[in-house]
């Protein structure tokens, strides 16, 4: 590059403003094209402001407020003043409000949550950097930048199947019936008529509740009752549905089904924000409801089916019952009476679910039977599965039905098959959970499985459970697989 | 004001380097601001008073009232539409082209706006200058807006620690 003519410059800016004006419009308009083009670069460049940096920080907070996660990472690294704007808390919970993930800082916080000891980690090495960011004292991350972080990564461990098995819970001698779990709760009950009450963090078993003089097969815990901070509810095959102080373990009343019924399936709804009521089915194919308040009075005797009750699912002031009597019947619960019997060609019910304005059944000739929630008329039957329907659920996504036939099936709300899955499961298909846009599944061969339902594909098998499953349970951090082998034993599989 | 003046009435605006520019009320009403000062004031259809602006020079006000005039009969948005889900993509392709100019007047458009309180034309101005930083590394950030880097190695460090987790 030659050496600029000083003289010129000089000369050049001893002219007053207006003549270097038109001093410059001269020089350029005899310009060459090349020329220009190197003055448009030039001047480009030297127009380039830093605008995020110069504007109110209101202002700035706007632009970035229109950025991503990924973008807003590394506008951060910019410099100091970008990353401090970056690093706003408010444009954090912005981003995990859009994401749904303001449940995360609130209702139970991934923040204190503390991962439990595993036996066995699926997590790759490259995937542990958290653990490493979060021990590190010097890096200082807002808090809702971080709750971000570790709802990402939580939904990424889903995604990728980056899990850890904790230590299973052993404690029950013979066979485990049932399990429940609620904000760091695990209730389950075994047929040594043994119920026990363990911290699904520590896993420790803590305490004991005490009365059962038979196998124990139902248990419900419940949150926030009128009754009781914490209930735990039980059903006996001695013939009484039990109701528990779960934070001390004494039992609050015991309900006698009055004649012979064995208690074999039982739940508790929360009615009208201050009427409470259990419900129990009992093996004389009887429904029965108690009103949970001070004297906990059978208020209703419902019978009906006429052979066993193979499932009770509760929802508001609707009990729903599926029955080996080929019917499904809709249960008012606070007036007590049989709204309807929605009935099949004559196989029984096996399964049932409601939500979204549906109530599904899973009959045992394969077909999955869906009528409307409110009217309670047959919308559609959707066939596919050869033999019985083990298990049905949904979510906004999609209904995912499991059966017999080892197959995994998602249809659309309006009856479409929109998925046939072989070869995941081996043996029945004994049990599907349904999660926001996640489904899991499991049964006779151990394995337990991850769909994504708005997607509709298998997201990952994971766990390979010692003995069958017969039920899962799962929230947004873990699973929790029950296995009815002797002794019983439940295996928490962590996702966080 | 009657809504008879605000669709056909006029006013008077002076910039900060002293020129007037005379606009019709249906295309600056898109300014709160001004909206609030007409009716505030009480400023009667071809009054003779002028507004100033001491914070906009005429080039961009000539530039903001363009934009008035060709939004002034966009339905409005609502004030609690802030729980839509943010798009950066969907800056319609007349503004785009509008919006074509250098960072200095970008910068001084969305102070503008700010100032004159009109929301569509902050929104659309803050968009784009989002548009300018999304999916750019942060040394391509640094050139685009010509940004020294004045972090030591150790705060580097540390700050690419703290966003490792958003690369994978």
């Amino acid at each position: 590059m030659s050496i600029p003519d000083n003289h010129l410059i000089e000369n050049y800016f001893s002219l007053p403003i207006t003549s270097q004006q038109s001093t410059i419009t001269e020089i350029i308009t005899k310009s060459s094209y090349k020329q220009i083009q190197h003055i448009y670069y030039l001047a480009n460049n030297l127009l380039s402001i830093d605008i995020v940096s110069k504007l109110s920080n209101t202002d700035a907070l706007h632009i970035l407020s229109y950025l991503d996660a990924q973008s807003l990472c590394r506008a951060s690294k910019v410099n100091r003043k970008w990353h401090d704007l970056a690093t706003n808390d408010s444009l954090w919970y912005l981003l995990c409000r859009e994401e749904d993930w303001l449940k995360y800082g609130m209702e139970y916080s991934l923040i204190n949550s503390i991962p439990s000891t595993p036996i066995s980690s699926h997590i790759p090495p490259h995937a542990t950097y958290l653990i490493e960011l979060m021990q590190n004292k010097n890096i200082q991350i807002s808090k809702w930048k971080e709750i971000y972080i570790r709802a990402h990564l939580l939904n990424r461990n889903w995604r990728c199947g980056y899990y850890s098995v904790l230590p299973p819970l052993k404690g029950h001698t013979r066979r485990v019936n049932a399990f429940d779990c609620q904000d760091g709760v695990i209730l389950s009950a075994a047929d040594d008529s043994s119920v026990l009450l363990w911290d699904s963090n520590t896993l420790e078993c803590k305490l004991k509740l005490e009365g059962h003089s038979d196998s124990v097969n139902c248990v419900k815990l419940v949150e926030g009752s009128r009754f009781d901070s914490r209930l735990a509810l039980t059903g006996c095959s001695d013939g009484f549905v039990r109701l528990f102080n779960a934070i001390n373990g004494n039992l609050l009343k015991a309900l006698s089904s009055q004649v012979t019924g064995v208690a074999d399936n039982c739940s508790i709804e929360l009615l009208d924000s201050n009427r409470e009521y259990i419900v129990g089915v009992g093996d004389d194919f009887c429904v029965r409801i108690w009103e949970l308040f001070e004297d906990c009075e059978l208020i209703h005797f419902l019978p009906g089916h006429k052979d066993e009750i193979q499932q009770l699912i509760l929802s508001g002031n609707i009990a729903i019952t599926c029955s080996w009597d080929t019917t499904m019947r809709i249960w008012n619960v606070s007036k007590g009476f049989n709204m309807q019997t929605l009935s099949t060609a004559g196989d029984p019910i096996m399964c049932c679910d409601i939500g979204e304005g549906l109530i599904l059944g899973g009959g045992g000739d394969g077909h999955v039977r869906v009528w409307h929630a409110n009217t309670l008329k047959h919308l559609f039957t959707m066939s596919g599965h050869d033999g019985e329907v083990y298990c049905i659920g949904l979510n906004s996504d999609v209904i995912v039905s499991g059966g017999a036939d080892s197959t995994v099936r998602m249809y659309s709300h309006s009856g479409v098959e929109v998925g046939v899955f072989h070869g995941v499961h081996i043996g029945i298909v004994r049990c599907v959970k349904m999660q926001t846009h996640r489904a899991i599944t499991s049964g006779d061969r151990k394995v337990v499985a991850i769909w994504d339902t708005n997607a509709k594909y298998l997201l990952n098998v994971v766990h390979r459970n010692p003995t069958l499953v017969f039920d899962i349970w799962c929230d947004d951090t873990k699973i929790i697989t029950g296995s009815p082998d002797s002794p019983g034993i439940l295996t928490v599989i962590a996702f966080w | 004001m009657t809504e008879a003046t605000l669709t056909s009435g006029q006013i008077k605006l002076e910039s900060s380097d002293g020129e007037t520019v005379t606009v019709p009320l249906n295309v600056i009403k898109l300014s709160a601001t001004i909206k609030t000062m007409i009716e505030d004031l009480g400023i009667e259809e071809d009054n003779d008073d002028v507004v100033p602006l001491p914070n906009v020079t005429h080039v961009i006000l000539n530039k903001v009232i363009f934009w008035c005039d060709h939004h002034k009969d966009d339905i409005q948005p609502s004030e609690d539409d802030d729980n839509k889900e943010k798009r950066v993509d969907d800056i319609d392709p007349w503004d785009k082209e509008f919006l074509k100019v250098d960072q200095g007047t970008l910068f001084e458009l969305i102070q503008a706006a700010n100032y004159l309180d009109i929301k569509g034309l902050l929104d659309v101005t803050c968009k784009t200058v989002a548009n300018m930083i999304r999916g750019k590394t942060p040394e391509e950030i640094r050139k685009t807006f010509n940004i020294k880097n004045d972090f030591t190695p150790e705060e580097e460090e540390q700050i690419r620690k703290e966003n490792a987790w958003c690369e994978e």
